[in-house]
């Protein structure tokens, strides 16, 4: 059981994709050459944590098996390098607000977006020069799988019910018979 | 006629990429359309030899490395009879890579030594890679 990782990274890369021009896109911590600016930057994960005390455990009395509801939110940092990079992630910000095309981009893989926070101005100098940089916190609402399938419990049930009472003279009965 | 350096010292060599759907791919643009590599790394045998790095040859390392936001933790020098190559950020390729001692270095400079016509060669400046240097991204 896990994070639906590959289908954040889907979503997130589509709608950074379509909602950015000009900029390169590469997801974090690849370990390779680092790109020329512009470009954005996702991190996928930052943090990840359960929705609600606990996973809601559905029963399916047919099949004796529960379905946990593992819903989970997960943190997501954006970070933008080089000229236009504030301008890059406001309009991102902006286009989450647009349902049709959310819908294209986070809805269909039962993942769900916002950003809670606000697009930062990080601009500073590297080398001798300024460079304008920014960041921006989303938050992706999704649910745990096991490799896509729902996460399911099998408690078991019990079928007989074998009883006696010395003191009442009633012998070892099993119901149902 | 450059030095004849008597020891084969195994280089590899990555091909230039870019991010493809913001995952790393080795390869080239030809007309407008990437075109992924074979392979993401040959390796090339040179003559040369390698030696622990001078004073002027760490604080060289440490200036190119803190400018590019690494930490220099070690360094070794490889000289060779053929070229060598520090990363290309117009290509993005990475620089070549030498084994010293058990580790490997990657290439930050490279200078052509051709004063002396006999005693031509490469001169290359190495930063050690951390062990772990996969890819670290989720």
């Amino acid at each position: 059981m896990s994070l639906p990782i590959d289908a954040i990274k889907a979503a997130l890369l589509a709608w950074v994709q379509d909602a950015s021009t000009g900029f390169k896109i590469l997801f974090a911590d690849q370990n390779r050459p680092a790109p020329g600016t512009p470009h954005i930057v996702i991190n996928t994960a930052l943090t990840s944590r359960r929705i609600g005390l606990d996973d809601e455990a559905i029963w399916d009395a047919d099949d004796a098996v529960s379905t946990l509801a593992a819903h989970r939110r997960v943190s997501v940092s954006l970070q933008a390098f080089g000229a236009g990079a504030v301008a890059a992630l406001t309009g991102l910000q902006d286009a989450l607000e647009y349902p049709t095309l959310y819908a294209g981009w986070f809805s269909g893989d039962s993942l769900a977006a916002h950003t809670p926070g606000e697009v930062r101005n990080l601009s500073g100098m590297l080398g001798s020069r300024y460079e304008q940089r920014a960041q921006m916190d989303v938050v992706v609402t999704c649910l745990n799988t096991d490799d896509g399938d729902p996460l399911t419990d099998d408690p078991g049930y019990f079928d007989a019910l074998t009883y006696d009472s010395p003191a009442l003279g009633i012998l070892d009965t099993t119901i149902p018979e | 006629m450059p030095v004849n350096f008597p020891s084969d010292i195994t280089v590899t060599r990555f091909s230039a990429g870019d991010y493809i759907d913001g995952v790393w791919t080795a390869g080239a643009w030809v007309d407008d359309e990437f075109v992924p590599a074979d392979d993401e790394s040959t390796t090339v045998t040179v003559h040369g030899n390698i030696q622990d790095p001078s004073n002027s040859d760490v604080r060289t390392a440490e200036a190119i490395c803190r400018a590019a936001g690494k930490t220099l933790i070690g360094a070794a020098v490889l000289r060779c009879n053929e070229p060598v190559y520090a990363d290309d950020p117009d290509t993005l390729r990475p620089a070549d890579r030498f084994p010293f001692e058990g580790r490997t270095y990657a290439i930050i400079k490279v200078t052509h030594r051709s004063t002396l016509p006999a005693l031509a060669h490469y001169r290359a400046l190495g930063a050690l890679i951390a062990a772990n240097t996969e890819d670290a991204s989720l």
